[in-house]
């Protein structure tokens, strides 16, 4: 039967790198060693000024082309997760179906989520080529939240990157009873939508010069409603609650345990909370990924880069049994457990 | 844990600023209470007790007998 599987992986960073030291000269009282500590981070990649979330996905799919077997003629839907479109309408997947050059047969559609949305794409993709409804789906992820943080809002910008992600998954003939991608167990909680959130410049709040007026949060940081704004602690204590949970009921949809797992890649969100995460979840050290230091917190990006890092330095074998988990903004929440290909 | 041993641990978080709280203390006035330390009180109770207290309350505490009150039930008088 026709299996849907992770076939391609490729991503990119922009060039630019905001360092701790650089970080350090804007908040003395954030010497760069303690936000290394703290947050594992030790430089985030920012998209230049006229450099948008659409424009690197076109460059992580062209080098996905470039690098692998797959060709852009083969490629019968594309999705792009994103919360930094470049329009309000039309869809960002359209206007990079067309730089592509993929076909005009191709399904593309956006969808709005962010650390989870990786997760989310996959169980779409799984459904869209096990139905038959598509052969070769391009997924891709993208995010500039860097153009959303204020300067001066170190509780945010010391951790996010910009990035964006390539990844095919493809139908194959498998004699197996498990899936290559699944079980998924999906959670969302829209009671938590303003703990991560930009609250103005949308059609709730529209932006305005009330709007764009930054002040302080009395904690160190400045912001105004058109900048993105993270409640930490209200997001830690969330993924506290829901990771936990995500990781047994994963395993009991699945009906295998931890050490039948090669890999857990989790969201890569800070190295505080993966430590707690693992800790809290049981998870040994040496399957537990952690790949942050030189890119951040790239939202929707962090699990097929770390995929990716995994497969090339060797850490994620050809074969082996993943198990993904995206959580945050939302708040939304998913995890599921892929088989990786021979080759990425 | 005492309450006294749990002021020592919040003592702790603020080096490398030297302070001695005593509960009453206005966070906003302490100089060393951030984000970044709001965020490491949700992880040092949850290391101390096991307990995944209410982080967006966290976000609003306004001085150390509100931090105190997320251990005191774990807290003992000696």
């Amino acid at each position: 039967m026709t299996r849907a599987q992770i076939a391609a992986i490729d991503y990119y960073l922009p060039e630019a790198v905001l360092t701790n030291e650089e970080l350090a000269q804007l908040y003395p009282d954030w010497p760069a060693a303690v936000v290394k500590e703290k947050t594992g981070i030790e430089g985030r990649h920012i998209a230049a000024a006229d450099e948008t979330a659409a424009d690197m996905a076109t460059k992580a799919a062209q080098q996905l082309f470039e690098r692998h077997a797959c060709l852009p003629a083969d490629i019968d839907f594309l999705l792009l997760c994103t919360q930094s479109p470049d329009y309000f309408l039309p869809t960002s997947a359209c206007v990079i179906q067309h730089r592509l050059g993929l076909p005009k047969t191709c399904g593309a559609f956006d969808f709005n989520l962010g650390c989870s949305g990786f997760v989310y794409g996959l169980a779409v993709s799984r459904a869209l080529v096990e139905n038959g409804l598509a052969s070769n789906v391009l997924l891709l992820t993208a995010d500039t939240y860097s153009k959303f943080i204020h300067p001066m809002d170190r509780s945010v910008r010391t951790l996010f990157g910009d990035a964006a992600t390539a990844t095919v998954i493809r139908g194959v003939e498998s004699d197996s009873a498990d899936p290559l991608i699944g079980p998924f167990v999906f959670g969302t909680d829209g009671s938590g939508a303003n703990l991560l959130i930009v609250p103005a410049g949308g059609l709730r709040l529209p932006a305005s010069p009330e709007t764009a007026a930054a002040e302080s949060d009395g904690k160190g940081n400045t912001r105004s409603k058109q900048n993105l704004f993270m409640n930490g602690p209200a997001i830690l204590t969330f993924s506290m609650k829901a990771v936990p949970a995500l990781v047994e009921k994963l395993l009991v949809e699945s009906g295998v345990t931890r050490d039948d797992i090669d890999a857990f890649v989790f969201h890569q969100a800070n190295k505080m909370m993966l430590d707690v995460l693992r800790r809290q979840c049981r998870i040994p050290p040496e399957r537990f990924v952690v790949d942050l230091a030189d890119k951040g917190n790239t939202v929707g990006s962090t699990i097929p880069i770390a995929l990716a890092d995994g497969f090339r330095d060797g850490s994620i074998k050809p074969k082996s049994r993943t198990m993904l988990l995206g959580f945050g903004v939302g708040l939304s929440w998913a995890g599921t457990l892929a088989v990786m290909p021979d080759s990425l | 844990m005492t309450k006294r041993e749990f002021l020592s641990e919040l003592e702790k978080m603020a080096l490398p600023t030297i302070c001695s709280l005593q509960g009453s203390e206005q966070l906003k006035d302490l100089g060393w209470w951030d984000s970044l330390q709001s965020v490491d009180f949700v992880l040092m109770v949850e290391q101390k007790f096991g307990a995944v207290i209410d982080g967006e309350a966290v976000s609003q505490a306004k001085t150390v007998d509100d931090l105190i009150n997320f251990a005191a039930p774990y807290l003992h008088e000696n």
